[in-house]
This record gives C-alpha cells, sequence and structure tokens, in this order.
C-alpha cells in the first residue's frame, strides 16, 4: 500500500444473488483515492458505481449482495475483514457519504438541527450543547443564511439545495478523511447545483478531505475532480487525471460518451451516440464487456478481457487498442459508434 | 417570417386556486403567470428554465392535459381553450406530447400494440384488422420492430420505452409535437440516440416542437429559438445561437454560466447566483429575479419588467438588459 | 442512512442492473417467480390449499357425499359420527358429513356472487369517484361513509329482513354493505393513477373518460382488488352465516353451513356435532381466504411498487 493512498480497491467483485442468476455488479475494480485528491467515479446507471460507494462503508445487504472477493483499503486496513460495530465507528467519523436525495435521507418527523446534534453527538462523542454548537458552525461554513433558524426546521420545509447543504454540514461535522458523494447534485437545478459543487469544492480543500464523486455527468467532473475513472458493466474501462482524460481519452466508452454531448459549435452534426444498451449483468459479454458496443471491436475483444495498458504514470486504459487510440480522433463520429437510426 | 403555427397569449395556470365542494382554501401555487410566444411551423421552440418554473405546466396546457386559468392558445387561429370536448378531440389529432418519463408514460399492463395503437382506434384511423400492421409502421419509424409489438414496457429500456412514446405521439401525425424533458431520465448515450430520432422525425414529417427542457446543452442542439423561463414567467426569448452566446437577462447569464462544461480548462461557473429559487406560491415582488440578481435596483423590486425588444427577434424582460 | 438500505434493496432487486433484466424478470418469468414466491410462503400456501380443497369438494360432492343432502331419516336422527354416518346426522337424520359437503357449493356460490356484485358495482363507482374527482367525488365518498358507519352485520340484516328470508336476498344485502370497501380501495388506486403519465397520455391521444376508467383506472386497480376480494370472500361467507345463523339467510333444509350451526344449536350440550362441524367448515373457509389474501398481498405489492 503506497502511503499516500488513503483508500485502495484491488480487485473487488461484487455479486448479487437474484431468483434469476447472479448479477455480477461489479467485478475486479480496482481503484485508489489518495490523500486531498477528489476522484470521479463516473459511469451511466448500472455500470456498478454506487454499489461500489455502498460496498466501502461496508452498507451493502448481504443476502443479496456478496463480496465475491476483493480488497478495500482504507488507511492501509481492510474494510471487508472489519466488524460490523468497526464499521460502524469508521462510518461518519473517518468516512461519510451523500446521497443524490437529501429528503430521504433525512427523517421528515425530526427538525434538521436535532438530527443534525444526534449525528454530530455520535461522530465526536461531544455533549449535546457542544455538539449543537458544531452544529451550527458547520451550518455557518455551507454559507447557509441563519443557521439559528435552519436548525429548527423540519425537513419538508426547506428545498432540495438547502436540504443538500444541511447533509454536507453533517457528513463533514465529523471531520470525515473521506467523503463518498453519490450523485449529489443530480437532483438539484443547475444554478444550486453550481452553488453547491463550489462549496464541497472549496470545504473539503480546507478540511484536507479525500472525496470520491460519483456521477453520470462528465460536466460534473470536469470542473470538480483531479482525477477521473469511467466504469461500464462493473468494470473500470479507463483511469486518468480529468485533464488528461478530456484531452486524450483512449477507451472507445469514454470517447462514446464525450461524443454524446450536444457540442455548441457543430449544431448540426447528430450526435455520436452509443449504439446499443447496457449488457445484462447476470450473463455480460464475454471478453470486454464493451465490445457488442464497440466501434473498433477486433476478434480478440469477445475472446479474453483487456489487461490494463498505461499510457501515462497515472493514465490507465482497459483496451487492446489502447495505443492506437489517440491517432484517430475524429473515428468516433463515424463508423459503428453512431447510432444511423432508421 | 415563417408563418405562426401556435400562439400563446397571457397564459396563465394557478394550482389549488379553485375552492373544490367542502375543502379548506390554499394559497395557489402561480405555475405559469402570463405568458406570451408563438411557434412558427417547423421550428423547434425551446422552453427551458430551473424545476417550479412553469415550463412542463405551459406544455401540459397547451396539450390540454391541465385547464389553463386564464389565457388564449390560437392553433392555426383557432382557440383550442374555447373548444368544447368533440372539437378539441379534433385539434388533439394535431397536438401531441410526448412526456419526460417513459417509465410511467406507457401503461405498464398494455403491450406495445394496445398502447401505441390507443390514439389510432380512438380516432377511427384504424380497425382492429389493419391496426397491427399501422402499428408496425409506426414502429419502425421510431427504430423499433415486429418483434417488439406484442412486449410489454418493463420489457424495454428507457431508451426504447421513450421510442415508444415517440411512436404513440406520431401515431395521429401531428403538426406539433410538445417534447417535456424527453431525455432527462436516460442516460447519456441513450439521449443522443433519441435526440437524433427526434431531429430526423422533425425534418421527415415536417413537425414542430416545444422542446421543455432543463438541459440547456441539449435545447441548444435542438431548439431554433428558446425562451427562458422563470418563476411563471418567461424572462428572454430570442433564436437560440444569440441568446446562448449573447445573453440579455441576468438570469439567463446566470444560468447558462451554471453550466458544467465538460472540459476542465473551463473556469467552472462565473456567476454564482446566490440563494435558492424563492416559491411559486410567494414570488417576490416586482422583477421575480431581483432577489438573486446582482444588478437589482429598487426599481427592479418595485415593478416588474414587460418583456421588451432588446434586438432582432430577441426579447427580455429586464430593466437594465445586458 | 434510510436511503441506503432502500438502494441496496433495489440493487439486489429489480432497478440492477436496468430495464433489460427486470424484463426477463417480469414476463419471460412471470409465473416462475410466482410460484417460487408462493414456495418462500407457506401460510399462504395453506390457505391456498384450503380453498382448493374446497373447491374440489364442491365440484365432486355428488362423488364424494355418501346420502342426499336432504333425505331424511327420522329412525337414525341425531346419531354420533360413526362409520356410517362420518360426522353424525342431525335432528331429522340426515347426514351431516354429506351436508356440508353440498354446503360447500352454497358457500362459493355466496362468495363468489356477493364479491362479484360488490367488487364490480364498488370498483366502477371508486373508479369514476376517483378519476372525475370533485362535486361527485366528495358526495359519492360521503354516501359510502354513511354506508361504512354501520356496523355491517346489523345493516345486512336490517336489509334481509327488509327484503324477506332468503338466500339470494341475504346475497344482495352482503353485497350491498361490501360495496363501499371497493369504492374506497379503487377511489384511492384511480386518485394514484390519475397522476400517472400514461393516464395524462391517455388524454393527449383524445381518450375519453370512459375509455380512461375502463382501460388504465380498473386494469391498473385490478390487483388490489384481487387482494381485497380475496379477503371479502371470507368476510362474505361469514356475514351470510349469521344471516342465516339468525334466520334471515338460507332456509331449512338447504345445507348452509350457518343455517346448519343454527340448527345444532338447541342440540349443542348432548349431541355437539350438529353445530361443531359446520362451525369447523366456516371457520376453516374463513381462515382459508384470508390468509391467501394475506399473502396475495404480500406477493402482488413488491411489484406495485415497481
Amino acid at each position: 500500500m503506497n502511503a499516500a493512498n488513503l483508500l485502495e480497491i484491488h480487485g473487488l467483485h461484487l455479486y448479487f444473488d437474484t431468483y434469476l442468476g447472479t448479477v455480477r455488479a461489479v467485478e475486479g475494480l480496482d481503484l485508489t483515492v489518495s490523500r486531498g485528491e477528489t476522484v470521479g467515479l463516473v459511469g451511466e446507471s448500472g455500470c456498478g458505481k454506487s454499489v461500489s460507494a455502498l460496498a466501502i462503508l461496508g452498507l451493502i445487504s448481504q443476502p443479496p449482495g456478496r463480496i465475491a472477493g476483493g480488497k478495500i483499503l482504507f488507511k492501509g486496513e481492510d474494510l471487508l475483514k472489519k466488524s460490523p460495530a468497526e464499521l460502524r465507528n469508521i462510518r461518519g467519523k473517518y468516512i461519510s457519504m451523500i446521497f443524490q436525495e437529501p429528503m430521504s435521507s433525512l427523517n421528515p418527523v425530526y427538525r434538521v438541527g436535532d438530527q443534525m446534534v444526534e449525528v454530530i453527538m455520535l461522530h465526536r462523542r461531544v455533549s449535546r450543547g457542544e455538539a449543537r454548537k458544531i452544529a451550527l458552525e458547520m451550518l455557518h461554513e455551507v454559507q447557509m443564511p441563519d443557521p439559528e433558524a435552519v436548525m429548527q426546521k423540519y425537513p419538508f420545509e426547506m428545498s432540495g439545495g438547502m436540504l443538500q447543504r444541511v447533509m454536507i454540514a453533517m457528513e463533514l461535522s465529523g471531520k470525515p478523511d473521506l467523503l463518498l458523494a453519490d450523485e449529489p447534485t443530480t437532483a438539484l437545478d443547475v444554478t444550486v447545483q453550481a452553488q453547491i459543487l463550489r462549496l464541497m469544492k472549496n470545504l473539503v480543500k480546507k478540511m484536507n478531505a479525500s472525496v470520491l464523486l460519483i456521477t453520470h455527468d462528465l460536466g460534473v467532473v470536469a470542473q470538480t475532480c483531479d482525477r477521473v475513472a469511467v466504469m461500464y458493466a462493473g468494470q473500470v474501462v479507463e483511469v486518468a487525471p480529468t485533464e488528461e482524460l478530456f484531452t486524450d481519452p483512449r477507451h472507445p466508452y469514454t470517447r462514446g460518451l464525450m461524443g454524446c454531448f450536444p457540442d455548441p459549435n457543430r449544431q448540426d452534426a447528430e450526435l455520436a451516440a452509443i449504439e446499443g444498451t447496457v449488457p445484462d449483468l447476470i450473463n455480460p459479454p464475454g471478453g470486454c464487456r464493451f465490445h457488442p458496443r464497440c466501434p473498433r471491436a477486433g476478434d480478440i475483444c469477445g475472446k479474453e478481457g483487456p489487461g490494463p495498458v498505461a499510457i501515462s504514470d497515472d493514465h490507465v486504459v482497459h483496451c487492446f487498442f489502447a495505443r492506437q487510440a489517440s491517432d484517430d480522433h475524429s473515428e468516433g463520429g463515424t463508423g459503428k459508434g453512431v447510432a444511423v437510426l432508421g | 417570417m415563417a408563418e405562426v403555427l401556435l400562439e400563446v397569449k397571457n397564459l396563465v395556470k394557478h394550482f389549488g386556486a379553485r375552492k373544490a365542494f367542502l375543502e379548506p382554501v390554499r394559497r395557489p401555487v402561480r405555475a405559469v403567470d402570463g405568458i406570451s410566444f408563438s411557434v412558427r411551423r417547423l421550428e423547434t421552440f425551446g422552453l427551458v428554465g430551473e424545476s417550479g418554473c412553469g415550463k412542463s405546466t405551459t406544455g401540459f396546457c397547451i396539450a390540454r392535459v391541465d385547464d389553463p386559468t386564464a389565457g388564449e392558445v390560437y392553433f392555426e387561429g383557432m382557440d383550442i381553450l374555447k373548444l368544447g370536448a368533440t372539437e378539441m378531440r379534433g385539434i388533439r389529432r394535431h397536438i401531441q406530447m410526448v412526456f419526460q418519463d417513459p417509465h410511467s408514460s406507457l401503461d405498464p399492463r398494455m403491450t406495445v400494440l394496445k398502447s401505441v395503437g390507443a390514439p389510432l382506434l380512438i380516432h377511427g384511423l384504424a380497425t382492429r384488422r389493419d391496426v397491427r400492421e399501422k402499428v408496425l409502421r409506426l414502429l419502425e419509424m421510431v427504430g423499433l420492430g415486429v418483434q417488439h409489438l406484442d412486449r410489454y414496457p418493463h420489457q424495454f429500456s428507457g431508451g426504447q420505452k421513450q421510442r415508444l412514446g415517440i411512436a404513440r405521439a406520431l401515431a395521429l401525425n401531428p403538426e406539433l409535437v410538445i417534447l417535456d424533458e424527453p431525455t432527462s431520465a436516460l442516460d447519456v448515450s441513450v439521449q443522443a440516440q433519441i435526440l437524433n430520432l427526434l431531429r430526423r422525425l422533425q425534418s421527415e414529417l415536417g413537425l414542430s416542437y416545444i422542446f421543455i427542457s432543463h438541459n440547456l446543452g441539449v435545447v441548444r442542439y435542438l431548439s431554433h429559438r428558446t425562451a427562458v423561463m422563470h418563476l411563471g414567467k418567461i424572462v428572454e426569448l430570442g433564436p437560440t445561437p444569440v441568446l446562448f452566446a449573447r445573453p440579455r437577462h441576468h438570469y439567463t447569464r446566470a444560468l447558462l454560466s451554471a453550466i458544467p462544461v465538460p472540459n476542465p480548462r473551463h473556469d467552472g461557473a462565473e456567476i454564482i447566483l446566490k440563494g435558492d429559487l424563492p416559491s411559486p406560491s410567494r414570488p417576490p415582488s416586482g422583477c421575480r429575479f431581483h432577489t438573486r440578481c446582482d444588478a437589482a435596483s429598487a426599481l427592479c423590486a418595485e415593478k416588474e419588467p414587460d418583456l421588451r425588444e432588446v434586438g432582432e427577434d430577441h426579447l427580455a424582460a429586464c430593466h437594465a438588459p445586458l | 442512512m434510510q436511503k441506503s438500505i432502500s438502494t441496496v434493496a433495489s440493487a439486489g432487486g429489480g432497478v440492477y442492473p436496468g430495464a433489460p433484466r427486470r424484463g426477463k424478470w417480469f414476463k419471460d418469468k412471470e409465473l416462475g417467480y410466482t410460484v417460487h414466491l408462493i414456495r418462500q410462503n407457506p401460510l399462504m400456501l395453506a390457505g391456498l390449499m384450503i380453498i382448493i380443497l374446497l373447491v374440489v369438494v364442491a365440484a365432486l360432492a355428488p362423488w364424494l357425499a355418501p346420502y342426499r343432502p336432504t333425505s331424511v331419516d327420522l329412525g337414525g336422527r341425531l346419531s354420533p359420527p360413526s362409520p356410517g354416518h362420518l360426522l353424525g346426522t342431525d335432528e331429522m337424520g340426515r347426514d351431516i358429513f354429506s351436508r356440508i359437503v353440498y354446503g360447500s357449493r352454497i358457500s362459493i356460490q355466496i362468495a363468489v356472487t356477493v364479491v362479484a356484485i360488490a367488487g364490480v358495482i364498488g370498483s366502477f363507482l371508486g373508479a369514476v369517484s376517483g378519476y372525475v374527482g370533485g362535486r361527485l367525488d366528495t358526495v359519492m365518498m360521503r354516501v359510502m361513509d354513511m354506508i361504512l358507519a354501520f356496523p355491517s352485520l346489523v345493516l345486512a340484516m336490517v336489509l334481509a329482513a327488509v327484503l324477506g328470508p332468503s338466500l339470494t336476498n341475504a346475497l344482495l344485502a352482503v353485497s350491498f354493505v361490501q360495496i363501499p370497501k371497493y369504492a374506497r380501495l379503487v377511489r384511492g388506486q384511480a386518485l394514484v393513477l390519475r397522476e400517472k403519465q400514461f393516464v395524462k397520455a391517455a388524454r393527449v391521444i383524445g381518450a375519453g373518460d370512459l375509455w380512461i376508467i375502463t382501460r388504465h383506472i380498473l386494469p391498473g386497480s385490478l390487483s388490489a382488488v384481487l387482494v381485497l376480494a380475496t379477503m371479502g370472500m371470507a368476510e362474505a361467507i361469514l356475514l351470510a352465516a349469521s344471516l342465516s345463523f339468525i334466520g334471515l339467510g338460507a332456509q331449512p333444509p338447504e345445507p348452509e353451513w350457518g343455517a346448519m350451526v343454527a340448527m345444532g344449536r338447541d342440540y349443542l350440550m348432548d349431541q355437539w356435532w350438529l353445530a361443531t362441524f359446520p362451525g369447523i367448515a366456516i371457520f376453516m373457509v374463513a381462515v382459508g381466504f384470508n390468509i391467501l389474501g394475506d399473502g396475495l398481498r404480500d406477493i402482488l405489492d413488491p411489484r406495485l411498487r415497481q
């Protein structure tokens, strides 16, 4: 374990046993987050990004969930070997999590302040009065106007943006080393999203916390993350520093995702949609899981899974053709990758 | 200038305003508070704004899913809000709608044949005998096939369901299709497929669209003219390229700058608005944006600005336009 | 951390990893999955068995019953259970086992008729009330409240007494008092379904109210009605038996279980079998329908949430 790494996930396999068969939701996930770093975990719905975060916190219900292999090292210790009591101690205090829907993370029948105080007492082991002070301080930190009044409110009296601030205040009150944020701004309006993203960025920098930001929005990633891991169908297909990922994406899926964003300068062009749909994870395609949708898939892609290919020190791609990919940048706009409809 | 297909005049929709029998009176939510615009033939008219700005309600009112509180909606010169049930049924054929959530816009208990065939049967455009063939033709138009006819909605992915929703809307051969956030529930890769499809259908079938979305990138890609809504009002309306390149209303500018750009070299939002959207049941006085606006003056809190011409075909409701 | 729990649940359940797989789950393997769920619910299985037994007995009554239900044998009256008369004979010498076997037909008739009448009328009223809303809804629901305000047995008694004592009239009375339950249930469903996008979509394509009610609202309420109907059968049988017991329902010599209990009441001290066996039959069937209904609700509910 590299000492600079706060979190290291090695070969995580996460399965769900269902009536129809085993859903291989995450298969061989490798991911590192170093201290003070913000890492984006990007992918479409069902790619395994959220369940991976829940696995870090030990929040996968087993059954139906099953950790079928791998290690999750946090500060060098394997979280998967921890007892429920030890995990409870780690959650909130060392690792916190923010969810997409702040409304459903808060209890509707208790005042916001009481819930915050409760959580702070639990994580910081302080008195009620002390906890109240911390809560007010944190609400101040998240730029909440009139924290005193907010403490007295019930969740339904507040807007989504305000509630997400409360959640951030609550989750950061334990001064965690790692914050897991699962689509924290997806339910919010863009103007509010911009506020929350900037707020989170500043706060984690101030507290020197690391963040694992789970999102489907490449725009959000570009604006907030230091490094990005792109997931597809339960596997990481590409990891790179944010800037490098956007300027030199090597995996066909990453490039496909970027092509899906309407380019304001090319109004008349068809969007480069990725053909087909996400595979069934009970019977995922053999070889590279992306090969049935891949514009440049060769014979080998259906036969064996591509190993990691290092493009540079911290740019790793799981693709047989990763080294050739940068030559033909325009290629994403033609060929099989574009859904030619009708 | 192209021919006007639909004209909306002073459309108002208040929710909860009407007092139901034996029910308590509530403060009305002023979802749409007097908006006017027109949609031209063959154009895509974008309607953008944040949640609660009234953009979807506007769509529902035009499609007469909701009954507006006041206002006029002229379709080909006829005020469709004054039409009775039978006459409205005729107009329905020309104005159709695609809904936001593909998962709930199809009845889970109906096969594709029944869902997509329903408009044909209701309007007598197909008989029980040839409905299958006609539905198939619609499915082929949206990139689906004969193998999908007898399936149920849950057997489809989100993108396919949205194609079904589009097929149903096209069944009556409409002139105007209201697209209410048609891609916001979909993954980006699928969103691109649907946008391409919508674009292709528009040129092939000669459709006019009202494209309702909170996603400015998508609106920019698809629409010719765009109206920005804020708390039940249109604050700015203009040709899409002009509006995006040089917004004149402070809200439009803030909205545009808040979009996360998928380019790490981009600085991020330059203008970050303070606070949250005010509640549509108690909108601020004067200009409804003045509580969050940098340039707000005393006048803004007092007097509501009218939508005024600020450029060619370009309107903005601001006392101090940019 | 409420959210986390639901996320995990959905990850293991339907949502993950997206619609294509969910499709498989619910169509191709729908039956298999239902069987799987029933197997995991032994109590429901027991209820199902009881009801299947009831239906089989009713269907095969002429072959199962050693005697005709009404054949009188005054010489052998009030004889205790014996190999000749498995459950003994009653005060007219009729074989109680045979009467219970034939009585199952009446019970099924009661259950099906009442649920059919009350279910159809109630569901339709509820659907219209909920979908149309407004003043009509308010008035209709207040009427339903008034019916519900009376204890159902008392109301049924009054109605049966007014209509005259007969099994048919008892059925009508019981059906009437059951209507509000279905109406309220379906109205609730209609209020939810009315806001669904597919109902709005139906309006956009020009569908009329009747079309929407019959194609969307009623089918959409079906699973909930099914659960209520199953439990309603138990209640219908109990109510009808109660009416018969007090002489307002089935009249002698019909082998109706409630009437049989009433007849046996006078002999309860010495000839306990007269009232006990039909009583057990009523009890079993009522329990059977109830636990079956409970089980159905468990099975249908998670899918309703999809």
